[in-house]
């Protein structure tokens, strides 16, 4: 019975508004019930009152991806509603706001100026008053089942009940609209009251207080609906113990449990999560069978926030250079900030992971939206000759792995890793099981490091890996420099040292490339032999592979070519697979297709067809299933998608 | 030296046309009663009551269309209805519902 359960709720309102908290509990609440779940949420970048919204999907399997329309929607607010009221399926059911239908759309002042003109149009052309109302209206008629709540008088009843002041009980309006959500779907309340329980864990007071509300929102809905529409089974995963990360946590853990000691940033949308994460655990104890596996009392990690970008990447070379295992955290302007010091750690062959959370660029573009235009970014920066490695990730048990992966590689390697990651991993939330994330398989390499150098020490020695010996400052007396340099470090411009040293650092590369195992480069999804293939980078993974299904259920039977390696890139293993099928497309969110533009760079493969999103909204499986049947009928060069709000 | 009063809001006795009165950023049928020092709802009443004035060179919170306007602009959205107050009130606390923003 619990296969057919595939819910997908959201929940709108203004930022600020309690937004996150529902949705976060939300999610609890389905957990709770034994279901997988993800969540993503879209915000806007102007901090308060602005729309802001969460998008849930719930099932037996771990969903990866979410699509319009949903089954229900919450929506706290006239801009909510104004913005969600044709993504709610006919059958489905809207839960809103009853003072909010009176609303002019005129008024909302943070609703962007271009959909508020095509929403005039569009009520104008239906001859109707421009009013969240109307709105309603055409939901309704679009068969989908209105709930208003009175949140005036609920929030008041709260207050009356719990003996609290408004300003507490006015804090429950999102609480009340999500559980009259959750309950009308068909979720018992003692779901809902334990997920609110489990988010408020410190905090009792709210917590009651949440809880009352929830109730009275129940009783609303049994007085003035009758009960809920439905009823959801209990899902197979109930009573298993589950962990609801984002990509920005998990990513943290990831470093924590791969052995970081010192993580710099600069705050900057949608990485500072991570580095806050970060710090907020950065003296953690460990659980018995933690400690046990890890060897460790406790882990931890200093987390420095500096003046800038450059600041940020300049202090963890210094501490690379003591021996810190050491990364540091941005996104695609930081980015750009750290460039001149990429160039530094590759000549002074310093350690160091950059976690790049990409978003919608370029300059400041949309900042908390999502975007992947960074790869072409990541593989040219710095200047000179500079090879690194560059790694992107495609979900969050992958992320945590490669999060410590990283660090092996940069210390192994004595080079920048640049770990490519984006806002919708950064911001999407989903259920790890503990045996995905073992710490067991990770084991911490710290490559050619040298405790206790003796007198004849060179730190860039001249090896036939490229590899040299490395020491940390303080241990013995070395020069560390970005100009050309001799194997003991002194700055040199002879031409025959210079070619010694970039045949030592190509040399390196060669061996990078030779020693990561193909596995990890490049990973085919689905059937070898399927005449499409598709080929995609980063957080589509989990949407292609949903895609995968859909397109197999309509008879289209598709694999999915996804590079996990960029630099040094696998030209041997893209090119084996590309050339096996008939139909190669290209997915990605970017404008300028920037993966195809390294494979035939690379390669020399041509790629002919191509999906791309660029409205910096979460790719839908959908519409990649929907785009990529659209190419094997018409024949289209390219195919651009744009769901969502 | 206070502005000179140019327009004042209709004398409806409730809370949320009342100058004491600051409404909640996001929410606006709650509020901060800066005379009670205490939340309120926007239809509660009292016999402090006095309606808001606008006054030349000050800037309002205009709670129906969630922004701040120049006492000219204030004037002008009184006569078309909307609800305008000296400022919006912001609960300490909202800080745990925003993500990092830079």
């Amino acid at each position: 019975m619990t296969e057919n359960v595939d819910l997908k709720l959201l929940i709108g309102g203004p930022q600020g508004g309690g937004i996150e908290s529902a949705g976060q509990i939300v999610l609890k609440s389905l957990v709770l019930k034994g279901y997988q779940v993800i969540g993503t949420r879209e915000y806007q970048s102007n901090i308060i009152g602005a729309h802001s919204y969460f998008t849930i999907r719930a099932r037996a399997e771990r969903p990866g991806a979410i699509h319009f329309p949903v089954d229900a929607a919450t929506l706290l607010d006239a801009e909510s509603i104004f913005t969600h009221f044709q993504d709610v399926k006919p059958g489905g059911f809207i839960i809103y706001d009853k003072s909010a239908v009176n609303t002019k759309l005129r008024l909302i002042a943070p609703m962007p100026k271009p959909l508020k003109q095509r929403l005039e149009e569009f009520f104008k052309s239906r001859g109707l008053e421009p009013v969240a109302g109307s709105a309603l209206k055409v939901a309704e008629e679009n068969g989908v089942k209105l709930i208003g709540l009175p949140m005036k008088d609920l929030v008041r009843s709260v207050a009356k009940e719990a003996g609290a002041p408004l300003s507490r009980a006015g804090k429950t309006v999102n609480t009340m609209g999500l559980t009259a959500m959750l309950y009308f779907s068909g979720v018992e309340p003692s779901w809902i009251e334990k997920a609110i329980n489990v988010h408020f864990a410190a905090k009792k007071k709210v917590a009651d207080m949440n809880v009352l509300a929830s109730k009275l929102a129940v009783e609303y809905i049994d007085d003035t609906y009758g009960g809920p529409c439905c009823f959801l089974p209990e899902g197979p995963n109930l009573g298993k113990e589950v962990m609801l990360v984002t990509g920005n946590e998990i990513v943290a853990i990831g470093k924590a449990v791969g052995g970081l000691t010192m993580q710099t940033y600069y705050p900057i949308t949608p990485a500072s999560d991570e580095a806050l994460f970060l710090e907020g655990h950065r003296n953690l104890d460990l659980a018995p069978w933690a400690e046990e596996a890890l060897h460790l009392k406790r882990i931890g990690s200093v987390v420095l926030q500096t003046e800038d970008e450059l600041s940020a990447i300049i202090a963890a070379l210094g501490a690379a250079a003591a021996g810190a295992r050491v990364a540091t955290s941005t996104s695609g302007p930081g980015f750009a900030l750290m460039n001149e010091a990429i160039s530094l750690a590759i000549m002074a062959e310093l350690p160091v992971v950059i976690t790049v959370w990409m978003r919608g660029g370029p300059s400041t573009g949309l900042p908390t939206r999502e975007g992947q235009q960074d790869l072409l970014h990541a593989m040219f920066s710095g200047h000179g000759d500079n090879p690194k490695i560059v790694l992107a990730s495609g979900d969050h048990v992958e992320a945590y792995y490669d999060a410590a992966k990283a660090l092996n590689w940069a210390e192994k390697y004595q080079t920048p890793v640049i770990h490519l990651l984006d806002k919708y991993l950064a911001s999407t939330v989903t259920n790890i099981h503990r045996e995905e994330i073992d710490p067991l398989k990770i084991t911490i390499e710290r490559g050619k490091l040298v405790e206790n150098p003796g007198p004849d020490y060179k730190r860039y020695q001249i090896t036939e890996d490229g590899i040299s010996p490395r020491a940390p400052m303080g241990k013995t007396t070395m020069v560390i420099t970005g100009l050309e340099h001799t194997e003991d470090g002194m700055p040199t411009e002879d031409p025959v040292v210079r070619e010694q040293m970039m045949a030592k650092r190509r040399r390196k590369f060669e061996t990078i490339a030779k020693e990561i195992p193909a596995s990890e480069k490049v990973v085919l999804h689905g059937d070898p032999d399927a005449k499409v293939t598709i080929v995609s980078w980063g957080s589509t993974k989990p949407i292609i592979l949903e895609a995968l299904k859909l397109l197999e259920a309509d008879g289209v039977k598709a694999n999915f070519l996804q590079i996990r390696l960029f630099q040094p890139f696998p030209v041997k293993e893209v090119l084996d697979y590309l050339t096996r099928a008939e139909t190669v497309i290209d997915v990605e969110q970017n404008d300028l297709l920037q993966a195809a533009f390294l494979i035939r760079g690379y390669t020399g493969f041509e790629i002919k067809h191509f999906v791309k999103k660029l409205t910096g909204r979460a790719l839908w499986d959908k519409e990649v299933a929907w785009a990529v049947k659209r190419i094997l009928e018409k024949g289209d060069r390219e195919v651009v998608v744009s769901g969502g709000a | 030296m206070k502005g000179r009063i140019i327009a004042r809001a209709p004398a409806t006795g409730k809370c949320e046309t009342c100058k004491y009165w600051r409404p909640h950023v996001v929410y606006d049928y709650i509020g901060y009663c800066e005379k009670h020092r205490r939340i309120t709802m926007n239809d509660d009443t009292c016999p402090y009551y006095e309606p808001l004035e606008i006054r030349e060179g000050e800037f309002y919170w205009c709670s129906t269309c969630k922004t701040r306007v120049s006492w000219e602009e204030a004037a002008e959205y009184l006569k078309k209805g909307y609800l305008l107050h000296r400022g919006a009130y912001v609960e300490p606390d909202i800080k745990e519902e925003l993500y990092s923003v830079f």
